[in-house]
């Protein structure tokens, strides 16, 4: 598994507009859930501005599951994806069953 | 004679939508179209073995599932109640540390400095308590589990700061705790943190167990009497509209269409539902509908009467506590009394069908 940098990281947070606002404006991955417990994961993405990413994803009208969130600060876009592949692997995201 | 299919659209053309797959049933005056739906029991094990239990709804199984069930949902409020706690510690501790940096020396310094230091251990000892009865609840769960065949629950760690009992995660572990800023060692968990390995029922999991099953266990009842049942699926009547389903089931010799709306109890139902099931059977015109409720219905709603009423429905309950073969029986004197297929039959035919019936039984 290639070593991925994680500059700084929110561990668990409420989904609200003032966690929001705490998210960096770098490049990263943010992953949406449904309950803290691990595997309640709704979504994960890679952005290259986590906080308006994370932004544009609050006024969406189909996201009324998500409750909470966090996110991973990468500082570039290769360890971005890598993270995002491992979390999607880790969580079994977009696997046809 | 063959069968030719001919598409004047590319409604059904190939693409990543999950809605693609098409079934057509095919049989004298019957054509139906069916969108079958994924569900999880195609991919897990436990949960096919969970409906094959034998006479499942006299079996002990039923209330561990329901158990199983309330206390996953016990555990994933109580953690997210746990991370709410502690966020809301935070921002007052920083608050008050702000104030206390704002200030200068004497006694509304010190006032903000003691504000500070029992928020922090008013924060530790609340999220202590907390993390206890999460331990508690898992432990139930995991009590429970012991005692069930089909292993239904997952298991997985959950990090905790040993200092101040902030969740830290469940995947990527952090270099400190938010909270208290104790150093997290990545090659040296153990030390500063504490890791709770939790037992619950996975999202989808709980979510097919709050009801989906019972529709898996009826149409592997109906398997038993030559049905062939297609469940979760979205079924297209005359309107063209794409009706869900619970039970669709198309009986091979007969050549008879039913549907079936399934329910726990009757919490779990109201008028829109039993009106809605009305307004399905009318549009994708089967023989007969069943409004199957598992446990005994007190207190229903007025239009339910409309079932009893319409030529074709019928409403059954009480199906919690018989075995596989009682509930055969009722399901099928059920379908025979709105389909009328024991007064039409011919003396050989009955003789027939209850050999076939009583065969069926000694399978089941």
């Amino acid at each position: 598994m290639p070593n991925i940098k994680i500059i700084k990281q929110s561990g668990i947070l409420s989904w609200n507009k003032e966690n929001i606002n705490e998210a960096p404006g770098s490049c990263g991955v943010y992953v949406l859930r449904s309950s803290p417990i691990n595997g309640d994961v709704v979504d994960v993405f890679a952005a290259d501005n986590i906080k308006e990413n994370i932004l544009q994803e609050l006024q969406k009208q189909n996201l009324s599951n998500v409750t909470f969130f966090d996110w991973y600060e990468t500082g570039n876009k290769e360890d971005a994806d890598l993270l995002l592949a491992e979390l999607e692997e880790k969580y079994k995201l977009h696997q046809k069953t | 004679m063959s069968i030719k299919l001919t598409q004047l659209d590319g409604s059904y053309a190939g693409g990543d939508n999950e809605d693609n797959d098409v079934e057509i049933i095919l049989g004298s005056d019957i054509l139906l179209e069916v969108i079958p739906r994924k569900s999880i029991i195609h991919s897990y094990q436990p949960l096919k073995d969970f409906i094959e239990t034998k006479d499942l709804l006299k079996s002990k199984n039923v209330n561990y599932v329901g158990e199983l069930v309330e206390y996953s949902e016990l555990l994933r409020d109580r953690l997210a109640h746990h991370v709410v706690t502690q966020e809301g510690y935070k921002s007052r501790k920083e608050r008050y540390k702000d104030q206390e940096n704002k200030t200068t020396e004497g006694s509304e310094k010190e006032f903000y400095s003691r504000r500070h230091k029992r928020t922090e251990e008013a924060s530790k000892e609340l999220l202590e308590e907390n993390y206890n009865d999460l331990i508690e609840i898992s432990g139930k769960i995991k009590r429970i589990e012991n005692e069930f065949a089909p292993l239904l629950s997952t298991t997985s760690n959950h990090y905790f700061c040993k200092n101040c009992y902030w969740f830290v995660g469940d995947e990527k572990i952090p270099p400190f705790c938010a909270n208290c800023e104790s150093i997290i060692n990545i090659n040296d968990l153990d030390k500063n943190l504490i890791s709770a390995s939790f037992t619950f029922l996975s999202g989808k999991v709980a979510s097919y167990l709050e009801g989906k099953w019972f529709e898996d266990y009826i149409a592997k009842i109906l398997k038993k009497a030559d049905w062939e049942p297609r469940c979760h699926s979205l079924t297209v009547g005359v309107s063209g509209e794409r009706h869900p389903v619970d039970v669709l089931a198309a009986h091979r010799k007969k050549i008879r269409v039913l549907i079936i709306e399934c329910k726990i109890s009757n919490s779990s139902f109201g008028a829109k539902d039993i009106l809605s099931f009305i307004a399905r059977w009318n549009d994708i015109k089967c023989d007969a509908g069943i409004f199957v409720v598992m446990n005994k219905c007190a207190g229903l709603p007025p239009c339910h009467k409309l079932i009893r009423r319409t030529p074709g429905l019928t409403f059954l309950d009480d199906l919690y506590g018989f075995s596989d073969k009682e509930i055969f029986v009722k399901i099928n004197k059920a379908i025979q009394g709105v389909t009328g297929d024991a007064e039409s039959e011919s003396e050989d035919e009955k003789k027939e069908g209850v050999d076939k019936m009583h065969e069926a039984e000694e399978n089941i």
